[in-house]
């Protein structure tokens, strides 16, 4: 076909020129023709191997609604956040023919809508109209087959949280237009989630779940102890956080009040606080763990060294005294069990100022502690930091630190003395190891460790003992500071717990702000609030964490006399 | 000759043509299943999402917790109630209740039972 078209071509042109420039003409037209169809072909065939063209694939996705959201799981593969697509019902005004009919047979479906607000609906001149978000699929196939003009559906992702509240610090929140604004879901939205959604090439079929350390079995029992005992000692909020002290993983988190993240409400809300990570508060005799390891782990500091807490310190105006005065001469154990705020003052005075700053700040408990959750607060650190500030922050006043802060510091002093960054994702101990410094000696984790085991056995934290399990743990009832003045009837009181002692494997953190002391009891300190409840927490979790009970326990005594005996 | 020629171009023409006809339109009908696969795998997807959902809010463990006090008559676990394989008792000895019987027959009545053989030819 080619050749005839040419020839014609050649023939009409053939009179004018030429020979040799006819030639030349039909070879260039050769060429033009020939490009012309080659074009085409290549066309056809590219038509043929690319399946659906970029702008089919778009919409498809924008069909599926833009904003889905990867699936969460707990870490033994339970559900705890989804998407699912929910139809919503609409109308278009105009097109209804009698809205009276309409009116009707929808109320006779949906009879909870509003008979007046409906109708006003219906007669409006606009174009679209929402009627009802979220109807069920029964609801959808029964107005369907009303077969009502100007009624339809549009399929919306819809977050589910079917746990409720159980996480609901963890996994934050997501507005109307299923976009993180708290917590892991803000955290999913900024690991390029966004930009998908930008795209529209997000749809909850190709998205890699998320699973989070958290165990939903733990949670609850936590959080289910905790509202006990919320309610039982009056307090204004109660929080608790589990972790497992070698890998850093948060086992559970729980920090009351809170709320359900199925309901949609302003993050500004107070019960959407995580006062786990966003508050910061003076840790009170917790801190002794800090200051006793310090002073241990330094070498200038052994078991038996003695300090003298015959009298109350002066310092200045400040006068630092004893909850529990003994008025003698105490050992490093006594120090800590007896929680004495002069001893453990002198001991960080004995290492000085430097020394204790730079220790704090190797705990990393000056800096600001990230984690995967946006949620983070900055200590509030003392400026200057003279020596009555060393002195105070010996016994945990003076300087506040996020409680997850607090957890991941004492956690390294009992888990053979490595810094882990804490982390609510899964991960192995060889993960968690490889990025965690060594800040503590081993031989000083050992003895902390018979430290927080003898303070359970004679110490302040009797409470918290649950047999078989080893529970040790430290104390700490920090007063809070109202209008520039420690309040002496507004307390914070902790327990920083870990099992088993011997060899721990989880740490248990238990606070409540401000408990009311009980019908009888003589106070509302920690080791009889705080202590007791981390030990029904201990005694529920521990045989859900695989924790074997065991019977026959060597003492805390013992336990040290071992060790020096392998040393 | 020439003639000849058209007609055959002509008539491959048109059977190229019924037969890029009949591609197409079986590649539309193929396209079109296809979608409406695709259609239902999502709407499966979507059920199945909406039914771990369900399970997922039903096997809640604060549900299965209310439940569990409301109708069981169960304790939490205390460490006492765990064992390990070292305190279990000794296995013990094969029960053979009809042998122990006849240790404690008396000797006497062994002797005395009838030696006859009955009811088997008598081996030699």
């Amino acid at each position: 076909m080619r050749n005839v078209v040419g020839s014609i071509f050649a023939n009409l042109s053939l009179r004018k020129a030429g020979p040799g420039v006819a030639r030349a003409r039909i070879i260039l037209l050769l060429l033009v023709f020939g490009c012309v169809y080659g074009v085409i072909a290549a066309r056809l065939v590219w038509l043929g191997i690319v399946p659906e063209s970029a702008a089919s694939q778009k919409a498809r996705a924008a069909d599926a609604v833009a904003q889905a959201r990867p699936d969460v799981f707990d870490r033994k593969g339970r559900l705890i956040a989804t998407d699912v697509r929910t139809p919503s019902l609409f109308a278009e005004p105009r097109r209804i023919i009698d809205v009276d009919e309409a009116t009707d047979l929808l109320l006779k479906t949906l009879p909870d809508l509003d008979r007046s607000d409906l109708r006003t609906r219906l007669t409006s001149k606009r174009y679209f109209a929402w009627l009802r978000r979220e109807i069920t699929p029964e609801q959808q196939r029964a107005i369907h087959l009303l077969g009502l003009p100007g009624i339809g559906f549009l399929k919306e992702y819809k977050r589910v949280y079917p746990n409720g509240p159980l996480a609901a610090h963890v996994l934050g929140q997501v507005n109307v237009d299923n976009q993180g604004i708290l917590g892991l879901e803000k955290w999913i939205d900024s690991g390029g989630l966004s930009a998908l959604h930008l795209a529209g090439f997000a749809t909850n079929h190709n998205l890699q779940p998320v699973e989070l350390a958290l165990d939903l079995d733990v949670q609850q029992a936590v959080r289910d102890e905790l509202m006990i005992a919320k309610d039982r000692f009056k307090a204004q909020a109660a929080n608790a956080l589990v972790v497992d002290v070698h890998t850093g993983e948060i086992v559970s988190m729980v920090s009351l009040p809170d709320f359900d993240p199925n309901k949609s409400g302003s993050p500004k809300d107070p019960n959407r606080f995580n006062r786990l990570m966003t508050g910061v508060f003076e840790m009170g005799s917790t801190f002794k763990a800090l200051t006793v390891a310090m002073a241990l782990d330094s070498g200038k500091v052994n078991m038996s060294s003695t300090f003298d807490a015959t009298h109350p310190l002066k310092y200045g105006k400040h006068t630092i005294n004893d909850f529990h005065p003994q008025r003698r001469v105490l050992s490093t154990s006594e120090v800590f069990t007896y929680s004495s705020n002069i001893g453990s003052a002198r001991m960080a005075l004995a290492m000085g100022v430097e020394a204790h700053k730079a220790f704090l700040k190797k705990m990393g408990l000056l800096d600001r502690l990230r984690t995967e959750l946006p949620e983070s607060a900055m200590p509030l650190i003392p400026n200057p930091w003279n020596e009555i500030n060393t002195v105070t922050i010996a016994f945990g006043h003076g300087l506040s630190v996020t409680p997850l802060q607090a957890v991941m510091a004492t956690a390294a002093l009992v888990n053979g003395g490595h810094l882990i960054q804490p982390t609510f994702l899964r991960r192995t101990e060889a993960e968690a190891k490889a990025n965690a410094p060594r800040v503590i000696k081993k031989s000083t984790s050992d003895q902390m460790r018979y430290l927080m085991r003898l303070n359970v056995e004679v110490g302040s934290a009797k409470r918290a003992e649950v047999e078989g399990y080893f529970v040790g743990g430290k104390t700490g009832t920090s007063e809070k500071v109202e209008r520039g003045r420690y309040s002496k009837n507004k307390l914070l009181t902790a327990f920083m717990g870990i099992f088993p002692s011997d060899k721990p494997r989880y740490l248990v953190l238990v606070m409540l702000d401000e408990p009311q002391k009980e019908q009888g009891a003589a106070a509302a300190t920690a080791g009889l609030n705080a202590a007791p409840v981390a030990g029904k927490i201990i005694a529920r979790i521990a045989p859900l964490l695989g924790v074997e009970p065991r019977t026959n326990l060597p003492t805390a005594q013992s336990m040290l006399q071992l060790r020096n005996a392998a040393n | 000759m020439l003639r000849l020629l058209h007609c055959l171009m002509v008539m491959g023409l048109i059977a190229c043509a019924g037969y890029v006809y009949d591609i197409k339109y079986r590649a539309t009908s193929e396209a079109q299943q296809a979608q409406k696969l695709r259609n239902e795998i999502r709407a499966e997807k979507d059920r199945i999402t909406s039914a771990r959902a369900e399970w997922s809010k039903l096997a809640s463990p604060d549900r299965i917790q209310e439940l569990a006090a409301r109708h069981l008559k169960m304790k939490p676990v205390e460490a006492k109630r765990f064992g390990s394989v070292s305190t279990l008792p000794d296995r013990p000895k094969p029960a053979d209740p009809i042998g122990d019987m006849l240790q404690t027959l008396p000797q006497a009545n062994v002797g005395e039972t009838d030696q006859t053989p009955t009811g088997s030819v008598e081996q030699q």
